[in-house]
């Protein structure tokens, strides 16, 4: 009973802290995907390239996000952004990295040989071959990427209401602080549907994106 | 188009290797030469280094005299047709999207590229209505591959280059694929360069042919010539000891059956006895039956006729009978009649109309040829 009442006496405060926490989400998504898509294509050719950039991605995702916000502090401190949305902006997409170039990569390294020396040898440039061909079949897989990425996202987030991001981190650590458990069941609640929701959306997404050919033969595997 | 070979050399490793070494010949135009021998004998580079997917490293390559360096690259390859083994269909795009790509690329009005998409699946015997929006994962693996023919075709380009386009179906639609290409060919007459490791196929389908070995050319000849007189054992040995029945793959039906038959059509004689006194009045002991445009139904015999009331239905006494088509060659006509036990064979084109018979004395005749030119 008194879960729902808490829901229903904080509606205000709930909406905007939801949106804050998707606010954030969405403005570093685009962001890593523009950095993401583009790095992951860049080293396709390139193998050696490509085992570097793989590992430093690897390297960041593994710093825990405490200790990333703790860095974050410090070092966006002399632009007066060492707390609030920015930081915590930043380290969704530093998150992210990993996920994105690692499926770009793989997407575009895996489409079938034969079809690559078809393309080629019908004449299309490699532009062509990229956009038309490669692009098209990598979409699933970064789809992929990019649901690890937002899933992530929304748990970074929480946690960057350490750093004053506000968010649906809220409150957990509101809840924890004043023993009021109810608080921290509804902000749980509320971070596991997100992250649910975030998923189930971007997976419709990807159907959209898909192209119709490649889900029958993947139907058909 | 002529496309000439000038002393091409591929050499891998600093000139290690040589995977092609010094060869010269000119594929002549409209005809289809195929390239053959073992793996790693050079066939497939020769093949790529015309469309420069493989770079040669000396000589040069002559299109109607001109050499390939003076082309750029990109509408080089727009200008010949490509088809290869796995076929390289793009499974995101719409079997219309697929063929396509190439006219696209060349900027042709859409309305014209639809007419071409249209006109290329009837010619590789696919109905453009239930076919054009499909994906390639709709498609049988015959499919795919009439529609990576027809998209080879798709600009209509002077030069095809196929690599083992075939290979990957299995036997008994290979056939047919064979057949149909064949019969695509005769209308196209396209200069075709057609690689494979398949004698069968080659003895089947060149006009002429390669026989690579090591890099090098071991014979280049018309196919009747490479199978009469191979240059050297190691032709022979590619040919196998069964060259008088690899003979015959050579030939096709259409020019050895012939039109003087006896049949009856089932739209004007109905009846039984109707039937009878037309066999006894031409003296013949069967007949095959046609319907409809001169559809083959089969045949009947005079034995199976006598025993049935003369007022029953002609139809109901007919034997249904194997054919073969025109372009199909004689080994499989022989195949088809020993399996079935038929002496003579019923011929018949693409839309099943009887065109005439085939008999097995004749192939026994031009077996008997092949034989002498052997010993």
């Amino acid at each position: 009973m008194e879960f729902f009442e808490y829901i229903f006496d904080n509606g205000d405060r709930i909406l905007f802290e939801l949106l804050r926490h998707l606010q954030i989400i969405g403005i570093a998504l685009p962001i890593a995907i523009a950095i993401g898509v583009p790095v992951g294509i860049a080293i396709s050719n390139h193998k050696k390239t490509a085992n570097v950039v793989i590992y430093i991605a690897s390297v960041l995702m593994t710093i825990p996000s405490l200790a990333l916000f703790g860095f974050m502090v410090a070092l966006l401190a002399p632009f007066n952004a060492g707390i609030g949305v920015p930081p915590a902006v930043i380290a969704v997409v530093v998150y992210s990295l990993l996920p994105l170039i690692r499926n770009t990569l793989v997407a575009i390294q895996e489409v079938d040989p034969a079809t690559v020396e078809a393309a080629t040898g019908m004449g299309m440039t490699k532009t062509q071959i990229l956009f038309k061909i490669r692009l098209p079949l990598a979409v699933p897989i970064i789809m992929a990427g990019l649901r690890n990425a937002a899933v992530m996202g929304v748990s970074v987030t929480t946690i960057a209401y350490l750093i004053g991001a506000r968010g649906l981190g809220y409150f957990i650590f509101s809840g924890l602080s004043r023993s009021r458990l109810v608080m921290v069941l509804v902000g749980a609640i509320l971070v596991g549907a997100l992250g649910i929701g975030t998923n189930y959306g971007l997976l419709k997404l990807e159907e959209l994106l898909t192209p119709r050919g490649v889900k029958l033969s993947r139907s058909k595997e | 188009m002529q496309i000439r070979l000038k002393n091409l050399t591929k050499k891998y490793d600093n000139g290690a290797f040589k995977a092609v070494d010094n060869i010269s010949l000119t594929f002549d135009e409209s005809k289809l030469t195929v390239l053959i021998g073992p793996s790693g004998c050079g066939k497939t580079t020769t093949l790529k280094m015309i469309n420069r997917l493989i770079e040669r490293t000396g000589g040069d390559i002559l299109f109607d005299e001109k050499s390939i360096d003076e082309m750029d690259r990109i509408n080089l390859r727009r200008k010949i047709g490509y088809a290869i083994q796995n076929i390289g269909l793009f499974i995101h795009m719409s079997v219309f999207d697929n063929i396509a790509v190439v006219p696209r690329l060349l900027k042709w009005p859409e309305q014209k590229i639809k007419d071409r998409v249209e006109e290329l699946l009837e010619l590789v015997n696919l109905d453009p209505e239930l076919h054009m929006y499909k994906y390639p994962a709709q498609l049988s693996g015959g499919q795919k591959q009439r529609i990576g023919v027809a998209r080879s075709l798709a600009a209509d380009p002077d030069v095809i280059l196929m690599d083992e386009p075939f290979g990957a179906i299995d036997p008994i639609n290979r056939e047919k694929l064979q057949d149909a290409f064949i019969e695509i060919q005769e209308k196209i007459k396209k200069t075709i360069i057609f690689v494979t490791h398949d004698i069968r196929e080659a003895i089947k389908l060149g006009d002429k042919i390669v026989i690579m070995n090591n890099g090098h050319i071991v014979q280049y000849d018309d196919t009747i010539n490479v199978v009469n007189q191979p240059e050297n054992e190691f032709v022979e040995s590619l040919l196998g000891s069964d060259r008088a029945l690899k003979g015959l793959e050579m030939l096709s039906v259409k020019d050895n059956y012939i039109k003087d038959f006896v049949s009856i059509n089932a739209e004007e004689v109905k009846t039984v006895g109707t039937a009878l006194e037309y066999l006894q009045k031409k003296e013949k002991s069967y007949a095959y039956v046609v319907g409809k445009k001169g559809i083959l139904l089969g045949y009947c015999t005079t034995k199976r006729l006598q025993k049935k009331d003369k007022h029953d239905d002609l139809i109901e006494s007919v034997i249904k009978t194997e054919s073969i088509q025109p372009y199909s060659n004689l080994m499989e006509a022989i195949i088809t009649m020993v399996e079935a036990g038929l002496t003579s064979c019923p011929v018949v084109n693409s839309k099943d109309q009887l065109l005439g018979i085939i008999r097995f004395k004749t192939l026994v005749d031009i077996m008997g040829s092949f034989e002498k030119s052997e010993e």
